[in-house]
């Protein structure tokens, strides 16, 4: 890891370049009252000092709603599978996003950030997903600290926090004023480069990126973190640390909690949507004149189709089941698989499920 | 040179086996000429043409559809075209606010005997298509940045924020805290004397000004519920869900438009009437953004029409001046089509097609929806401008004459696209139409369920 101190200017000069060169640049903009993880083109309209986390995720960036994995025509009773290489304009978007050079994400929350380890779980793992890990090679992640929380917030009892760099390449905090006056540079960040993509992007500016002096800087950024964390932590509401036990609520599969739980559910799948580590997609064929594709889609483990056997056996048949799964899969049987709880706390779930349902609520019934 | 041939305008007609059919047929007989880009597809009646097919044929890239059956009196099945004249008359209106050029969807009364006025509908109809423009009909484009509709977003703002109200804490806070001590008294005098077996109401959220759905099963957790601004849920939803159905009768806590709901549902056969007790709220409107709901602002019920137990002091709600719902669709009726059907491409283009319109719909308790259906396929599933478009307005279709206007598809929709203007248009035409507003009674017949003999059917040549 190496370690820089940066005067915003310069900062924002270093991203201005990183767009002239032709890569893309995605970062939290503002688009019919929400705030979303959009391509900018121009370094000005970043917003370094934002005070909330994004409504989305950055998820569909590497994994997007809705992809062509294929398609044919029929041709003399036939399909003919498309050249794989050839494009539609529909894939245009999809394809851009993924082969033609670097995407580099600015101003990811930690929450965001720490995602990608979960999807990288799922998606690289043996067999890798060809499209995800394309995309995924491409992608370079500049996080930055929160430095307020929301209402929903809960990362700090998920192993996360307002401060943690897990899945950044490089790490961005806003120094406070007293810090910028003893260090002399004006309104500042310091930017932690913990991975060689990142110390690739930064090769160039090293000029007007400061190294501080002396040579521990672990104790004043310990102190930067620990202040950071006390401030935002305060914001947050009074919510006790899960402990990582699969075995708590494995026990209690059929725990009668889950019916009273569950039955305010609504099985609407909007909780999956929002959640930057749900990963579930589901395949279909779509006709556009004689052309078909195979597009894979977001899925949704509330929906009551998710499980439907082709038999019309339902092993999930109704919300219980579901929301059951749904608190299973994140916090017992992805954290046994992985040693990490499949939730980075981000709340989103909570704040855009219609019915108020929190997850947090329901996994915290147990220990 | 492929480009310099003159293209084909297709048109799809959608007829009836026993008149319109028969009237192309004799049109043959006789030998008379007609434009040769219709194809004709034959339904038993016009009873039959779901407003999907004619959505699907646009999608699949016909210039326009004409849909042709027997007169009033004449159907084979007595009733068919006159249900299916309400029918295409709402959906013909909705396609229309949408943005669809008239001369896209077009609709004539043609009998077996009639293969002149036959020739004479598709020549015109061919005719009036053609002139639209050389390019082919594309069904969904996400609009070009510059054509986003940038100023009727602005001036829907514009409305908005002029008929904002906010609530005054001071007063409203004391009237909650009174009502939800009645609502907790009634919830334990219910499941004291086993009346019900369980009250569905609201709690506190865990964010703050939230309030989150609730069942109290027991007395003891009676002093959990709650009454607030912020019980926004339209929690008639619940009444046909499996997980609660289970429960047996319970009591369900309804503001004026949950009541109307409950109406709808009670209508539509879905609930009986003694399987649940209406605890009816006395509202003041509810909270979204800081400020009362829109749908609230244009309610002027304050106690529900529907009630076992009315909680709160009645007495009706001032009527609102102007309703700014019916300003915004006003504000688009007047767009130009081309801006309408910008504005709502955009809007649709945004959609994730994680159906939570569908899921706090009381209205849509389909056990299968028909986007979930792939054999055939009506709906394509990836949230992409074909299906999305269509997505939105079958649901809207769906909705016509039932929508009691809660506007919980709205207030749930992730990405804010504008189902509520949506719903508001047809409420008001089904209401111009057939002087009908959704939830209002039990007794009445739901208006696309019903006919008059005297219908209107200017639109229908
Ligand atoms: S489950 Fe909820 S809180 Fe956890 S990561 Fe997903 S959206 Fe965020
Ligand atoms: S968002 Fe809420 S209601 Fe919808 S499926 Fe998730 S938990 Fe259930
Ligand atoms: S959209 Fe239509 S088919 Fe689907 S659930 Fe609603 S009413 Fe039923
Ligand atoms: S369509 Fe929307 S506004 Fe109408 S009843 Fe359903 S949820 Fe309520
Ligand atoms: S809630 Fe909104 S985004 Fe979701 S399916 Fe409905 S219209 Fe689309």
């Amino acid at each position: 890891m190496t370690l820089y101190l940066i005067q915003e200017q310069y900062l924002r000069d270093w991203l201005a370049e990183i767009i002239a060169t032709g890569r893309r640049v995605i970062a939290p903009q503002s688009e019919n009252g929400l705030v979303v993880y959009r391509e900018v083109t121009r370094a000005e309209t970043i917003d370094l000092h934002a005070r909330a986390k994004p409504d989305f995720s950055f998820k569909h960036i590497l994994f997007p709603q809705t992809e062509t994995v294929f398609r044919y025509e029929w041709r003399e009773r036939r399909p003919v599978v498309e050249d794989a290489a050839a494009e539609t304009s529909a894939d245009a978007e999809n394809a851009s996003a993924s082969v033609q050079g670097e995407v580099v994400v600015v101003g990811a929350t930690p929450c965001d950030a720490a995602s990608l380890l979960v999807l990288d779980h799922v998606f690289l793992a043996d067999p890798p997903d060809p499209f995800y890990a394309r995309r995924r090679e491409n992608l370079i992640v500049i996080g930055r600290s929160c430095s307020h929380a929301q209402p929903e917030c809960f990362c700090t009892t998920v192993g996360l926090s307002p401060v943690s760099t897990q899945g950044c390449d490089i790490f961005l905090m806003p120094l406070g004023a007293d810090l910028c006056d003893e260090l002399d540079i004006g309104s500042g960040f310091v930017a932690e480069v913990l991975s060689e993509k990142g110390e690739a992007l930064v090769a160039n500016v090293k000029a007007t990126w400061v190294k501080p002096n002396g040579s521990d800087h672990s104790t004043w950024l310990n102190e930067l973190k620990a202040a950071h964390l006390r401030a935002v932590q305060a914001e947050m509401l009074p919510r006790r640390a899960l402990t990582p036990s699969p075995d708590e609520l494995k026990k209690d599969f059929e725990h009668p909690a889950w019916e009273e739980i569950a039955r305010a559910c609504l099985s609407c799948g909007v909780c999956a949507f929002v959640c930057p580590t749900c990963h579930c997609y589901d395949l279909s064929e779509e006709r556009q004149g004689r052309i078909w594709s195979r597009c894979r889609n977001w899925d949704s483990c509330a929906f009551g189709y998710f499980t439907l056997h082709a038999s019309g056996h339902n092993p999930r048949p109704t919300a219980l089941e579901r929301y059951r799964q749904r608190v299973m899969h994140k916090f017992c049987y992805f954290l046994e698989a992985t040693g990490a709880n499949m939730c980075v706390g981000c709340g989103r779930c909570v704040k855009f499920c219609p019915v108020g349902l929190d997850i947090y609520q329901a996994r915290a019934r147990w220990p | 040179m492929k480009d310099q041939v003159e293209r084909k305008t297709k048109i799809a007609a959608f007829v009836c086996n026993w008149c319109s059919y028969a009237g192309a047929d004799a049109a043959g007989t006789s030998r008379l000429q007609y434009d040769d880009g219709v194809r004709i597809i034959r339904f038993p009646c016009t009873g039959r043409i779901d407003p999907l097919f004619i959505i699907k044929a646009l999608e699949q890239g016909v210039d326009g559809v004409l849909v042709s059956g027997c007169h009033p009196g004449d159907c084979h099945y007595a009733t068919g075209n006159l249900l299916a004249r309400r029918r295409f008359n709402i959906f013909r209106k909705l396609m229309l606010f949408l943005g669809l050029d008239e001369r896209r969807l077009q609709f004539a009364w043609v009998s077996a005997a009639e293969g002149a006025k036959w020739t004479a509908v598709v020549n015109t109809v061919a005719d009036e298509i053609k002139q639209l423009s050389g390019e082919p009909f594309t069904w969904a484009t996400p609009p070009a940045d510059g054509k986003k509709a940038q100023s009727l977003r602005e001036q829907i703002a514009a409305i908005e924020q002029a008929h904002r109200v906010a609530f005054q804490e001071s007063s409203i806070e004391a009237q909650e805290a009174a009502m939800t001590q009645q609502l907790r008294q009634q919830a334990k005098q219910l499941l004291d004397a086993s009346e019900v077996n369980a009250v569905l109401g609201y709690t506190s959220g865990t964010l703050p000004q939230t309030a989150n759905s609730f069942f109290a099963l027991s007395p003891d957790v009676a002093d959990q519920l709650v009454w607030n601004r912020y019980c926004q849920t339209n929690l008639a939803v619940y009444l046909t869900r499996p997980l609660v159905r289970k429960l047996g009768k319970i009591a369900v806590v309804v503001k004026p438009c949950d009541a109307r709901a409950v109406v709808g549902l009670l209508q539509e056969h879905q609930i009986q009437r003694h399987e649940v007790h209406l605890i009816g709220m006395v509202c003041q409107g509810v909270e979204t953004g800081g400020a009362m709901a829109l749908k609230c602002l244009s309610c002027t019920q304050r106690t529900p029409t529907l009630y076992d137990t009315l909680i709160g002091a009645g007495g009706e709600r001032p009527t609102a001046s102007s309703n700014p719902l019916d300003e915004i669709v006003r504000l688009l009726d007047n767009a130009s089509p081309e801006q309408r059907w910008n504005f709502w491409q955009d809007e649709f283009s945004r959609c994730i097609r994680c159906y939570a319109c569908r899921a706090v719909c009381p209205f849509c308790y389909c056990e299968t929806c028909i986007t979930d259906k792939h054999r055939p396929q009506w709906i394509t599933p990836s949230a992409q401008p074909e299906g999305n478009t269509a997505w939105n307005i079958i649901r809207a279709a769906h909705l016509a004459g039932r929508c009691v206007g809660c506007n919980e598809c709205a207030r749930v929709c992730p990405v804010n696209i504008r189902l509520d203007i949506l719903n508001r248009k047809i409420a008001i035409e089904i209401k111009n139409e057939f002087d009908y507003e959704a939830g209002q009674s039990v007794e009445s017949a739901p208006p696309l369920a019903t006919y008059r003999p005297d219908d209107q059917q200017e639109f229908i040549r």
